[in-house]
């Protein structure tokens, strides 16, 4: 389960979030949406110990990411599409995420053909495309098969084969009892794997609940999403 | 911890730019060497020898300019925090393994530089020399990895700390009493012979572990407090 | 004049750059200004001390010499920044992809960075150069020698060809460091110029060793350069000005030529 309760986070006089409280439940697929700028980037960051809340926790089976040991066997994280170094091979990218948790190099062959970069894992990263990039995110946040997967727009980039891959890993995560949350901008992607909906915006919570019970007063999760986040700058 | 220092491992032999600097810095240690010698022919082994380590220098501040700033290029350092989120204990085994870098390339290359000068038996002074050289390096090494955690910025980074070890002394040569408290004085009175020493050598211990730990501290104080 | 316009805006923004013309604008003058002080006490007093000579025929050059620092990392940045990448978040793009679409006739573009570069360097020069004689004079007070405007002129002419040889090294290579640590090492202890001066005569004709001749009295290049050289004779002006020219020359030879032809 993610706990994230009453985060406030301050940038000098800017307030990002104001109070952000929600949970993630075992078993389901959370969707995270708000417009760009709502927060959701910084919500998950505070959730994983990239940044610090002013206020308020975040907590991930009742413990603090940064109190998880080899938090990669617990949660695998996609934000920022997976920041390989450019001159690094995508085999050594997950060589040292796999050393830092004492996971075994056979499981990083194991994440390659996942995510199908087995052919170009001696290439360098920086000669990837948006897509393999996003790939070999992917690949890093499967390394320690963790039970729970935070994925910041995990489509971004990915072709229709991809997008349907995603959809079947998350679906399949959830059905086997892990925790889902993922953020992203596709309504209609959305809407076919989510559980339950989080709607944020200019740093506010504005809905939260099954996306049966969030949707109905409006028929459709785009329109749910345009209505909530309307008075929104 | 272990696992930690051998993923940071793992990273630093992976970069091409790291294996770059210290194959130059390897190999240019004799060239340099015999410069030197062509230079003063007449002069013994180890006086030409310590005429190498602060050209051997530089190549153990861009180690750790490099090491450091590489977690920065592509936001590599979120991937980081999420494998490692207590940020203390990354750091410790970032500068670990820099550290330990930085002795294996100064003593190689200052062996070979000792090497193209005399293939004669190795003197006890010479060893001293050569060790104490490659902890000095170690010890700037550590220092620029941890300047360069602290300022995150590549071009930044390599201004200010080749600003701290190349052009600071220039600058401040005038004043002998301020210039010899800087790190690559200090580092050099460190290797020297202990004849020409000008300052007791504890107290020039002491000066070049305060420089690490003040980098240290400060690149400490970025990581630990500041959003990644 | 578009590309000139638009190359002068981004180099302007970019805080590297503020900050290295503050570095070459300030730094020499303060340091010129302390030293001047220290030199006159040491004329006053009859004791040399740390100083190379008492002669006061330089001063103010040799600080000026040290300013060549913030020259360098403005010519860094102005190519190493085009190669910086955003997050993936932000699509992993570099400005050189917002740059090459702009402003697509290649030959243009790479005549407007070396323009505004060479402009950029020369105008600062005016600032750094007045600034750290006028501070020489007055820390110095009757001690002043009369500057040399010959020398002054060398100051400029070193200082725009090291920006240009900086800036095609970085747009050989596409990143920053490796140029930075060369040319900031040259201009210290551990120059690679003085360290080939010992093996050959040959090593005159590098750049910064060249330049030495025109914005120092021979005396001064004596005891410092040449009091590690087998060679005390430096190049004649004329000479010194021709090797300049010709290293600026295949500076911007090369970085033209890597604009035009090179994938972005």
């Amino acid at each position: 389960m993610i706990e994230i309760e009453s985060v406030t986070k301050r940038r000098g006089r800017r307030t990002v979030l104001s109070s952000v409280s929600f949970r993630a439940r075992p078993g389901r697929v959370t969707g995270f949406v708000g417009p760009n700028g709502a927060g959701k980037s910084s919500t998950l960051r505070i959730l994983l110990g990239l940044d610090r809340a002013t206020s308020g926790r975040a907590l991930v089976g009742g413990r603090r990411y940064c109190d998880l040991p080899q938090p990669l066997r617990t949660v695998g994280a996609l934000l920022d599409g997976g920041g390989a170094h450019p001159s690094r091979t995508a085999r050594a990218h997950l060589a040292w995420i796999a050393a830092s948790q004492g996971i075994s190099r056979r499981r990083i062959d194991e994440v390659l053909d996942l995510v199908g970069l087995r052919g170009d894992a001696r290439r360098r990263a920086g000669t990837y495309s948006l897509g393999m990039g996003q790939r070999l995110g992917l690949a890093a946040a499967l390394l320690g098969d963790p039970e729970v997967l935070v994925l910041d727009e995990p489509v971004n980039g990915l072709d229709p084969a991809g997008v349907l891959w995603i959809r079947d890993l998350v679906r399949g995560r959830a059905a086997q009892g892990g925790t889902v949350l993922m953020s992203s901008h596709l309504m209609g992607e959305l809407a076919e794997v989510a559980d339950d909906i989080v709607v944020i915006a200019d740093g506010r919570i504005t809905a939260a609940g099954s996306i049966d019970d969030v949707v109905a007063p409006y028929g459709d999760l785009e329109a749910a999403f345009f209505a909530l986040t309307g008075g929104a700058r | 911890m272990i696992h930690l220092v051998r993923a940071e491992a793992v990273k630093l032999v992976t970069l091409p730019s790291v294996w770059l600097t210290l194959v130059v810095t390897v190999g240019a240690a004799p060239v340099i060497a015999r410069a030197q010698r062509s230079w003063l022919p007449g002069e013994s082994t180890i006086t030409v020898l310590r005429l190498v380590p602060p050209y051997v220098l530089v190549g153990g501040a861009v180690l750790g300019v490099l090491v450091a700033c590489g977690e920065y290029v592509s936001r590599q350092i979120v991937a980081t925090l999420l494998a490692v989120p207590r940020r203390a204990r990354f750091l410790v085994a970032k500068l670990v393994v820099v550290a330990l870098a930085a002795v294996a390339s100064s003593g190689g290359a200052l062996a070979l530089g000792r090497m193209s000068l005399s293939l004669s038996t190795w003197s006890l002074a010479e060893m001293r020399m050569v060790a104490i050289a490659s902890l000095v390096h170690a010890s700037v090494a550590v220092l620029s990895c941890a300047s360069a955690v602290a300022i995150r910025h590549l071009v930044a980074s390599t201004a200010t700390v080749c600003g701290l070890i190349l052009v600071a002394p220039v600058v401040l040569s005038p004043w002998p009493k301020v210039a010899r408290w800087l790190v690559d004085a200090v580092g050099r009175d460190l290797y020297a012979d202990t004849a020409s020493l000008l300052l007791p050598s504890r107290q020039v211990a002491v000066a070049l572990v305060a420089w690490v730990v003040g980098a240290v501290a400060i690149g400490a104080a970025r990581l630990l407090c500041c959003d990644a | 004049m578009s590309y000139f316009l638009a190359e002068l805006s981004k180099l302007v923004g970019q805080p590297a750059v503020r900050a290295g013309s503050v570095v070459t604008v300030v730094a020499p003058a303060v340091i010129a200004a302390l030293n001047g002080t220290s030199l006159a006490h040491a004329i006053e007093m009859g004791d040399q001390g740390a100083f190379l000579s008492l002669s006061t025929v330089d001063s103010g050059f040799s600080e000026l010499a040290i300013g060549v620092v913030g020259v360098l990392i403005i010519a860094v940045v102005s190519v190493s920044s085009e190669y910086a990448r955003t997050p993936a978040a932000l699509g992993r793009t570099r400005q050189l992809s917002s740059t090459l679409v702009a402003m697509p006739v290649r030959t243009a573009l790479a005549g407007a960075k070396i323009a505004v570069l060479v402009a950029w360097v020369l105008a600062i020069s005016l600032v750094a150069i007045p600034a750290a004689l006028v501070a020489t004079r007055l820390s110095l007070g009757s001690h002043a020698t009369a500057p040399n405007l010959w020398h002054a002129a060398g100051v400029a002419a070193f200082y725009l060809t090291m920006a240009l040889l900086a800036q095609a090294v970085t747009t050989v290579l596409r990143s920053g460091i490796l140029p930075l640590v060369i040319f900031l090492a040259n201009s210290s202890v551990v120059s690679v110029g003085m360290l080939l001066l010992q093996v050959t005569s040959w090593a005159k004709y590098l750049p910064d060793i060249a330049a030495t001749s025109l914005m120092f009295t021979e005396a001064e290049f004596t005891t410092g350069a040449a009091a590690v050289s087998r060679n005390s004779a430096p190049l004649g002006a004329a000479t010194a000005v021709c090797v300049l020219l010709g290293w600026s020359a295949l500076s911007v030879a090369v970085t033209v030529a890597v604009w035009a032809r090179r994938d972005a």
